[in-house]
């Protein structure tokens, strides 16, 4: 800092003293009061998960709720949702690119069931993670 | 009485006694109206302005997280109602020429050479933050009058540090040229 750098500093500061300070005028906090009595009781905002910790939990259970369906029996998730959506995802059947994979002797690739559930799950996460960031975002 | 600090009272409110606000309000009302009144520049619209905030952060009491300082919190939402207020409204735009000199004429009003000075000066600096954008305002009060780091200046505001430095460094300026032009017109108005 040069030397009129540090002259305009000081007069700064002595234009603009902390002590100065404009003061709430007289019988505020009674006025207040009396609007406060008007208002219902504060109380604290009832929840057994933080918004911080709900969003983890709420992916974990999503996760493990997956899981726990791709392994139950075929005869009872063939009408479920994940069922439908997993249906739709192996039944896409998208032509591999020319000259890359067609060569003579490539390996002949199967998709396991669970990486079709993956898949959805990773998705349906996303759109989750999406709409739970935007919702408390608006809350913030 | 002794202050017990702002956690107690809010614990207070929290468990049904509303009237423990007072002791909270009574500690912040004059930093949160200063803060106010810089930025409006009106002595009525800044006691709407902390009547409002005092009353929105009594509500939101129950979402306040006791590991923050309530200071800065309220501070946020002196400093977010002021801007709003100001924006609704229609800027008025101040020339140097409305400056009113008789009013900074402090000397035969009963005040000592050092109070009148101090008066002088304090008409003088209200009328240069008008002359700053509504940012700018609130900026310079909270970091020459609350003296308040660039970091807390940045978590009242929502303002990057990087970007603080630079209004700060503008209302610098701008200040400088107001107190420069006012004192010379000042000089001319006693000659």
């Amino acid at each position: 800092m040069n030397k009129q750098n540090i002259n305009e500093a000081d007069k700064l500061k002595k234009y603009l003293k902390a002590e100065r300070i404009e003061k709430a005028p007289e019988g505020f906090t009674y006025r207040l009061m009396k609007n406060i009595q008007a208002e219902p009781l504060p109380s604290r905002r009832q929840g057994i998960l933080k918004p911080p910790v709900i969003i983890p939990v709420i992916s974990f259970s999503l996760i493990v709720l997956f899981l726990i369906s791709a392994f139950t029996s075929s005869s009872e998730r063939t009408n479920s949702p994940i069922q439908k959506i997993s249906d739709y995802l192996g039944s896409l059947k998208m032509p591999l690119p020319e000259g890359i994979f067609s060569q003579p002797g490539s390996i002949n690739m199967h998709m396991p069931d669970i990486i079709t559930y993956l898949i959805a799950a990773i998705f349906m996460l996303a759109l989750f993670d999406r709409a739970l960031s935007l919702f408390f975002r608006r809350e913030k | 009485m002794e202050y017990k600090g702002d956690r107690y009272y809010i614990e207070q409110v929290l468990a049904g006694n509303s009237n423990s606000y007072s002791y909270i309000v009574d500690r912040h009302k004059n930093r949160a109206f200063n803060l106010a009144f810089r930025i409006c520049g009106n002595s009525e619209e800044a006691e709407e302005i902390i009547q409002d905030s005092f009353l929105k952060a009594y509500r939101s009491l129950g979402s306040f997280k006791m590991k923050a300082g309530f200071s800065t919190w309220l501070y946020r939402i002196v400093y977010n109602t002021s801007i709003s207020q100001v924006r609704t409204r229609k800027e008025r735009v101040l020339s140097l020429e409305e400056f009113p000199a008789e009013a900074v004429d402090f000397a035969g009003s009963g005040l000592t050479d050092e109070e009148s000075d101090s008066e002088y000066r304090n008409a003088i600096v209200n009328f240069a933050l008008q002359k700053l954008n509504e940012d700018e305002r609130g900026v310079i009060t909270l970091f020459y009058y609350e003296e308040m780091s660039i970091e807390e200046i940045a978590e009242v505001t929502g303002i990057t540090k990087s970007n603080i430095k630079v209004r700060l460094f503008r209302a610098r300026r701008k200040i400088q040229d107001v107190i420069e032009k006012a004192e010379k017109k000042n000089l001319i108005y006693h000659e």
